[in-house]
């Protein structure tokens, strides 16, 4: 069974899961705990629950291709394509799925094969050292078409997990 | 600077190199923090080990049971290229382990490390006494997705490949060596992804495929392996060695049954050499 990490910010919703819904029981949903500011900080944080996860199953194979997907979502829970994405499953090792690669929109799930999840989700606090400054200084003071686009928060971890060259989906 | 440096592998000859390599990595570098990672053998224990760093931070001492390493040894197997390579995949293990304890660390203490360097127990290091980079650049943090001290150079078959002694690591590119266990390259039920190669290769290739960068002008340090049979040589100092050090093969010549003899003779379990008595 896979697993869904679902971050709670603050701690208030003690064990009250129900927040992510379309999924009629099939994963294990697990609630990550945290008062970190910064969404990246907060995918860390479930990133560290993840690896316990896996590691305390023995599901670790590293000769084993095909796992059970694992979902990040976090709150606002947007996560009605989410049925949509399971449907892609099974994965391969370096793949990952998000409702939308359209770097504007807000997205607040991401899914993929477990050792796709990890090495981005234990990788992305680094994006902390952009600050607000998106894209960088540099291109923000060409000429060029790359000034005008536009980040959510939340799409430069996208851009992240490109940058590790894992495959990333957005769905149609 | 904050670092970090993972002493990992087999104990091997560690109760030879600690006092060198403890006081060369305090002379480089300030605040350092320890993680010591073996397999369980008769060459050290947790006693030994936090004897070997008094006055030093030792962070993390992890003494492994052989039997968590899931993945299967066989020699030959490894040589034909049809199962993992176990000198590559067998540290990325520990790596794996000594990762997550470096990264409890770092959220208890809300700050990361921004210097990583992987070293092994039974290699002694110096300052490269060849001008690959700049002094100063030894002693400053790497980018946050930088390596140092291993590059890209071709094989004889034109294969890449990397010496495995020591690696340095900015901030990201540590968490990422650690995180090569669950190398996500491994898809689809093909293990030629993963046993391609040798030790050499595998850790070549694993930087490139996750776009590391590689900076030659902040490597400067030299290795050497410090064999059993090395133990007799001149005394060492941080500045220099007995070149015969440089001879890492006579160990290989010798007979199993002399090579148990000089390991037991210095302490050293024969399982650290994969030498069965």
């Amino acid at each position: 069974m896979g697993a869904i990490l679902n971050i709670l910010s603050g701690h208030a919703s003690g064990d009250s899961y129900g927040v992510i819904p379309h999924l009629d029981g099939a994963f294990d949903v697990i609630g990550v705990k945290t008062n970190a500011a910064a969404i990246y900080d907060r995918v860390h944080e479930a990133g560290m629950v993840l690896q316990d996860l896996i590691d305390d199953r023995h599901e670790w194979y590293l000769d084993r291709s095909v796992m059970d997907p694992v979902v990040i979502a976090w709150q606002p829970y947007d996560t009605g394509l989410l049925p949509q994405a399971l449907r892609l499953s099974p994965l391969r090792g370096d793949e990952l799925v998000v409702p939308t690669l359209d770097s504007r929109q807000s997205i607040s799930w991401m899914m993929g094969h477990p050792r796709a999840v990890l090495l981005w989700s234990l990788t992305v606090r680094n994006l902390r050292r952009f600050g607000d400054v998106w894209p960088a200084d540099a291109v923000r003071n060409l000429n060029s078409p790359e000034k005008n686009i536009t980040f959510s928060d939340e799409s430069k971890m996208v851009w992240w997990a490109q940058r590790l060259n894992l495959r990333v989906y957005g769905l149609p | 600077m904050r670092t970090a440096i993972f002493v990992r592998g087999h104990a091997r000859t560690w109760n030879l190199t600690k006092r060198h390599n403890l006081m060369f990595f305090d002379d480089l570098y300030d605040d350092i923090d320890w993680y010591f990672g073996v397999l369980d053998t008769n060459t050290v224990d947790r006693s030994s080990v936090y004897d070997d760093f008094k006055g030093h931070k030792l962070a993390s001492v992890l003494l492994l049971d052989p039997e968590g390493y899931r993945l299967r040894e066989d020699l030959d197997a490894v040589l034909r290229w049809s199962t993992y390579h176990t000198a590559y995949w067998r540290l990325a293990w520990i790596d794996y382990l000594l990762g997550k304890e470096k990264r409890a660390n770092e959220r208890d203490r809300g700050t990361a490390y921004d210097n990583v360097v992987f070293i092994r127990p039974d290699v002694i290091y110096y300052r490269a006494t060849h001008n690959r980079g700049s002094a100063d650049n030894l002693e400053k943090p790497l980018n946050h997705m930088s390596v140092a001290e291993i590059g890209t150079h071709a094989d004889v078959i034109g294969d890449v490949g990397v010496g495995d002694l020591i690696v340095r690591a900015g901030a990201t590119a540590a968490d990422l060596l650690t995180l090569r266990y669950a190398d996500p390259i491994y898809t689809d039920g093909f293990d030629q992804q993963l046993v391609h190669g040798n030790s050499h290769s595998l850790l070549a290739h694993y930087p490139m495929r996750r776009f590391i960068g590689w900076s030659k002008e902040s490597s400067g340090i030299e290795s050497y392996l410090v064999r059993p049979d090395h133990a007799d040589l001149t005394d060492w100092s941080v500045s220099s060695i007995d070149p015969s050090m440089r001879d890492s093969m006579t160990w290989h010549r010798l007979s199993h049954e002399n090579r148990i003899a000089v390991c037991e003779r210095l302490g050293i379990s024969p399982e650290d050499y994969q030498l069965k008595t």
